[in-house]
């Protein structure tokens, strides 16, 4: 149990350091760690030195984190021990950032980078046209979730009544139900409804409109919000699959072995690494794909965006009253932002705090109640 | 193609939105059919208000330069190779003869003046005659 807790803790701060060292090569020159900055200063040294600042901090943090996973695992803390530490890194990357992009704010403050250059805001009037995402995932999700269904619909006879939905690591059973449709299918019910959500985002994400960089030329604008959307739709997808899959495979061996050892435990981590494939993978890809985006050759400059920093509270925050734009596309990392300057952003964010701290409190409780 | 715009120009963002249009238009950037970014997208890309671009889409679709369908959204409704639009010589005099009058009044050369005239002229017809320049 221990040496899991260890393993999960460490290896999901792993995943998101590499995900933030990845994610900050997809930025744009003009937006490093998300402070705008002009193309003239884009490749300053005080910008190179930020970012590799910003790298070795993530690094530093992660083994900051993998001491304190390894103190509360020694002290017999495990349950606090697979919290805290994803909680720790989350909040000391954040620092990292800040701390980081300081420097570069700095140099542009003292600098006056702004000082006469011209401002624009640009868009595109001639969109991209639209692909739709690969559909080959969601349809293997619905064969996967129907296989499972079936097994369950054939063995629904032979199930107990009432029904054992929880046992203990030794495998013995500590939790009943009565066995209806609810308890047999209930699982394979959220399978479904996750998996569908996810497609539906990867539909919407098809269409998201991508602000234009400053520096970007047509062809690069268009290229970089194919790639974003691509990268996306893409990995929205395959996480339908992923999860489908996964929760598929933990319902037919309930059914097939139920109780059986360890079997639970392997398909989630299963689940867990490939959930974290997909993502590096995907973003490892679109990195890849964008590198023309990012190409300034100096010739034809386009101009320079305004500076639009007193917006982006930390780099990560968007709070921008005279936005009409309820959802704007981040300017650190992957997909979209809420513009707290809106009141409808604020309702959203609250709720949607409520029902990740409940849905991730809740299990935490049931976990450590029925151990 | 972008459109570039300049929230501290004296010149109002429809203003802006239109002018470009018409420029792309002109140098083969925007063909007849070319379908435009409906105003709600182009509004979320630039951070501006909706009803902003909605006046700009007004004026190209007064204009006769782009058409808005209910199935195929907006697109370019006329190019330079299509037939002159009837009636559109008089207005436009009228703000040729204001701008010639701001280029005399400033003591600007007549021949200074035809030269600029031609080399935008010449530029425009190049631009469409090779697309490849005409990215910006």
């Amino acid at each position: 149990m221990t040496v899991f807790v260890l393993v999960f803790a460490l290896g999901f701060t792993a995943f998101f350091g590499v995900l933030f060292a990845v994610v900050v090569g997809l930025r744009p020159p003009e937006l490093p760690l998300s402070v705008r900055v002009p193309q003239a200063h884009a490749n300053d040294q005080v910008v190179r030195s930020a970012i590799r600042r910003f790298r070795v901090s993530l690094l530093v943090m992660w083994l900051v984190t993998a001491a304190v996973t390894t103190v509360l695992v020694s002290v017999d803390l495990p349950a606090l021990a697979t919290v805290i530490p994803v909680l720790l890194y989350a909040g000391l990357t954040i620092l990292a950032l800040v701390l980081s992009r300081r420097l570069i704010i700095r140099a542009k403050r003292q600098g006056n980078w702004f000082e006469g250059v011209p401002g624009r805001v640009s868009a595109q009037l001639t969109p991209p046209s639209y692909r739709h995402p690969p559909f080959i995932w969601a349809v293997l999700a619905a064969i996967v979730l129907a296989g499972a269904t079936a097994v369950g619909v054939a063995l629904y006879p032979t199930l107990p009544d009432p029904l054992p939905i929880h046992f203990t690591i030794a495998g013995v059973a500590n939790a009943w139900a009565p066995k209806s449709v609810w308890s047999v299918f209930g699982l394979l019910m959220i399978g479904a409804v996750v998996a569908t959500l996810l497609t539906a985002l990867s539909v919407a994400a098809a269409r998201y409109s991508v602000r234009v960089q400053p520096g970007d030329t047509a062809e690069q604008a268009a290229l970089r919000t194919q790639v974003q959307r691509g990268m996306l739709t893409s990995l929205l997808a395959e996480l339908a699959f992923v999860l489908a899959l996964g929760i598929s495979a933990i319902d037919v061996t309930q059914r097939l072995a139920p109780g059986a050892r360890g079997v639970i435990a392997v398909c989630t981590i299963a689940m867990v690494v490939l959930i974290m494939v997909v993502v590096i993978s995907n973003v490892a890809r679109g990195r890849v794909q964008l590198r023309p985006a990012n190409v300034r050759s100096g010739e034809n400059p386009r101009p320079d965006s305004i500076d639009d920093d007193e917006h982006w509270k930390g780099g990560l925050f968007y709070v921008n009253r005279d936005d009409p734009a309820l959802v704007v596309p981040r300017r650190f990392g992957l997909g979209w932002t809420l513009n707290f300057g809106r009141p409808a952003g604020v309702v959203l964010t609250i709720t949607l705090l409520l029902v990740i701290v409940g849905g991730g409190i809740v299990p935490l409780l049931l976990v450590t109640h029925t151990r | 193609m972008l459109i570039d715009i300049d929230p501290d120009s004296e010149s109002p963002l429809y203003q802006q939105l239109r002018d470009q249009v018409v420029r792309g238009i002109a140098d083969g950037t925007l063909k007849p059919g070319d379908p435009l970014a409906s105003v709600r997208q182009l509004a979320v890309q630039f951070g501006i208000n909706s009803a902003t671009v909605g006046k700009g889409y007004e004026l190209l679709r007064h204009e006769g330069l782009v058409r808005t369908s209910r199935r195929s959204g907006s697109v370019i409704a006329r190019g330079p190779a299509d037939q002159q639009t009837a009636g559109f010589a008089d207005g436009w005099t009228d703000r040729l003869r204001t701008l010639l009058a701001e280029a005399v009044a400033h003591g600007m050369p007549e021949a200074s003046i035809r030269a600029a005239t031609d080399s935008l002229l010449t530029d425009f017809a190049t631009r469409r005659a090779d697309p490849t320049r005409s990215a910006s």
